[in-house]
């Protein structure tokens, strides 16, 4: 499973150029990146873009400048990040390591907090995890 | 009904663009052909460059000298292309310079059609934002969001995409927006607590030797006095970074000069010595501190509109000042005022002078082998009015207009810091003439610079731009030369550019005049002259080819290693 730093990005999705300029970020500054998963939140074009990228020297870098970019809403970097791994074909659940074909893997986070970074600075560390699911609708 | 290419125009407008700088190509022509209806009622002024990239260049001279955006336009494909340089130009030395580009219809994009490139993929990675539009309607939102983005928070460039077929399409009952509205952007703080400006405060009266080091963020927020104000509560010198210059009047008693990799020496000696450094509106680049651990023993206090410069320095920073200069040095200024201390740090002020004065015996030599550059220009700010706007190119003439052009009004001292583009000097002269139509505008260039864009000098003719280009001209790459002779074992190779070409001529044949400028008393006079013909002019300045830009420092050198002579040579 790979180590690193797991990302969330949120802001608005103009084309997708949005979703290069993410990770364009991460490439100019020589990070990796292990996987990525993001969506569509709501009828305004917010999307929630997750990363799991190489804990770099250069990575403090990379979220401050995305946090300042312009359509970036704000970036939250999840503190001791563990990760656990399921598999999914149809609508049947495997454990991770059974994979087979068409299934999809998804990386559940699992975490005590996030540190949220808006505008280039660090806005405050949360470390509830209550606000899941009915987040979505307000941000 | 409006269609898309008149929205644009009308929207540029009301924005307040007064010139766009640019060429017309198939994928912007009818954004062109509307801007002609425009110019006959003299709403707007179009001035055709003769490459793209001054076009961008210039849009920036126009943005820096005036303090407003500056426009600038390409067709798709290579014209777009072509503004790349200088857009990169303005994005590192944050510029607000906005660029409509041309793209190809909607229906051909991505199919390797005639002159189309991927713009948006290209220009994002170099730009505060960049946006290709879908419809024709969306062009008075994002013209007015391009101005507020370009101008807000740490200014910088802004392209819009306007695929082909929007120019011509038909448009009903579109919103003209009062006010900005982008998702995801609302600029930065635009003041500090009062506790952290207590703690620069605290810090700045208890200093033994407070230095105050100018960036180009002062400029912008047109802080000038209030740092001068600051300085003079203080006692504390003030050292700028190349850019800074523009920012403060180089009379002023305290101002030691720009700091730096080829900065002045007292410049670089004073700051050394500092225990605490007040950097208001710097990002304090690797060429204003190649080596971080020169600052590592002092106390820092930063002001700067961008709070990522001040959490990404590789070095402390003891009190972290996040918003507009002018705003935050008020506040520092009313809680010193309030205090009423006044310490006249006669030892650092008596040590400060005792530098000028040492460095400055080793810059004023004059051994009478050709002319020398630091009279060439002192010779130049004698006969120009207080108010010249100056521009540069990049190469050795640029260093020597860093140490030895003596900025006396801010907004006056025009060149490309970050990005080091050649070719820079002539088109953002042409700009700033086109900002400051009243300003006496002067390209300070070298030969291999000059060269470079020296093809835009028939725009400052047939627009009656009469900027005045003074070439700095020892036949070489003089910078890369120095480099090769003092880190390369003297392997120079390559940057000779030969002695056949002819500036007087050059100048002629475009309809310019020309001088060849012998001694300090055929300048001043070719300058005299070029004033009153108000006509474009270029000078060329013969400079032997050997002299050198001194002080500098070997590659990756602090500046405590700084070589001062040319004879302390490194092999």
């Amino acid at each position: 499973m790979p180590q690193g730093k797991l990302v969330r990005i949120l802001g608005y999705y103009i084309d997708a150029s949005y979703i290069e300029g993410i990770i364009s970020t991460f490439r100019k500054l020589l990070i990796d990146i292990h996987w990525i998963y993001g969506r569509r939140l709501n009828n305004s074009g917010l999307y929630e873009i997750h990363v799991l990228v190489n804990d770099h020297p250069n990575l403090k870098f990379a979220i401050l400048d995305l946090s300042k970019t312009v359509g970036i809403e704000k970036v939250e970097i999840y503190d001791k990040y563990e990760e656990r791994e399921i598999v999914i074909n149809n609508s049947t659940t495997f454990p991770y390591g059974d994979e087979c074909k068409n299934s999809f893997i998804l990386h559940i986070p699992i975490y005590s907090g996030t540190s949220t970074y808006k505008r280039g600075e660090l806005y405050g560390e949360n470390i509830s995890r209550s606000r899941c699911i009915s987040r979505y609708n307000k941000e | 009904m409006l269609i898309g290419a008149e929205l644009m125009v009308q929207s540029l407008i009301r924005e307040g663009t007064k010139a766009i700088f640019g060429i017309p190509g198939l994928s912007n022509m009818k954004f062109y052909d509307v801007l002609y209806d425009y110019t006959k009622n003299e709403s707007i002024k179009v001035i055709l460059v003769r490459h793209e990239q001054a076009a961008a260049h210039a849009a920036d001279g126009y943005a820096r000298a005036s303090g407003f955006p500056g426009v600038c336009t390409a067709t798709s494909g290579p014209g777009a292309l072509n503004l790349v340089t200088g857009i990169a130009t303005a994005y590192w030395d944050s510029s607000p310079v906005i660029a409509i580009t041309g793209q190809v219809p909607l229906s051909s994009m991505g199919k390797l059609s005639f002159q189309e490139a991927d713009i948006i993929g290209i220009m994002q990675h170099i730009t505060k934002f960049a946006i290709r539009l879908s419809e024709a309607s969306e062009i008075p939102k994002w013209v007015k969001n391009a101005f507020y983005i370009a101008l807000t928070g740490r200014p910088g460039p802004v392209v819009i995409d306007v695929p082909r077929d929007l120019w011509t399409r038909n448009t009903n009952g579109v919103n003209i927006p009062q006010a900005p509205s982008i998702m995801g952007y609302n600029g930065f703080r635009y003041r500090a607590g009062s506790e952290k400006v207590k703690e620069a405060i605290s810090l700045l009266i208890n200093a033994e030797k407070p230095l105050i080091i100018v960036g180009a963020g002062v400029m912008w927020s047109n802080a000038t006095n209030e740092v001068l104000t600051l300085s003079n509560l203080l006692n504390a010198p003030i050292v700028s970074t190349l850019l800074g210059k523009a920012a403060i009047p180089h009379d002023y008693p305290l101002y030691l000069g720009m700091m730096g990799y080829y900065g002045r020496a007292e410049a670089n000696q004073a700051f050394l010595e500092s225990d605490v450094v007040l950097v208001i509106g710097a990002r304090i680049s690797d060429r204003t501190l190649p080596s971080p651990k020169d600052i590592e023993s002092k106390k820092v206090i930063m002001v700067n509109i961008d709070p990522t410069d001040i959490e990404k320095q590789s070095f402390k920073i003891d009190v972290g000042l996040v918003g507009d200069a002018k705003n935050i040095l008020k506040d520092m200024i009313n809680a010193l005022t309030s205090l009423g201390k006044k310490n006249c740090k006669c030892e650092w002020i008596r040590r400060l002078i005792e530098l000028k004065e040492y460095y400055e015996a080793m810059y004023y030599q004059d051994d009478g082998k050709g002319l020398k550059p630091w009279r060439v220009l002192k010779t130049l700010r004698d006969v120009l009015p207080k108010d010249t706007i100056a521009t540069t190119g990049v190469g050795q003439h640029q260093m020597w207009t860093a140490l030895f052009w003596d900025v006396l009004k801010p907004r006056t001292f025009i060149t490309s810091g970050g990005m080091g583009t050649m070719g820079f000097g002539l088109p953002a002269a042409i700009g700033a003439k086109v900002a400051k139509p009243d300003s006496t505008v002067v390209n300070l260039d070298g030969d291999g610079s000059f060269l470079m864009t020296a093809n835009n000098l028939p725009v400052a003719i047939e627009e009656n731009l009469p900027v005045i280009s003074i070439i700095f001209d020892n036949r070489v790459l003089g910078l890369v030369r120095q480099v090769q002779e003092m880190f390369f074992n003297g392997r120079e190779f390559s940057v000779d550019l030969g002695y056949k070409t002819d500036f007087v001529k050059l100048a002629e044949s475009f309809g310019a005049l020309g001088f060849d400028a012998q001694s300090y008393e055929d300048l001043a006079t070719a300058v005299k002259k070029a004033l009153r013909e108000n006509i474009a002019t270029v000078i060329r300045v013969p400079i032997p080819r050997d002299e050198p830009a001194l002080p500098t420092l070997p590659p990756g050198g602090s500046l405590k290693e700084m070589i001062i002579r040319a004879s302390r040579k490194t092999g």
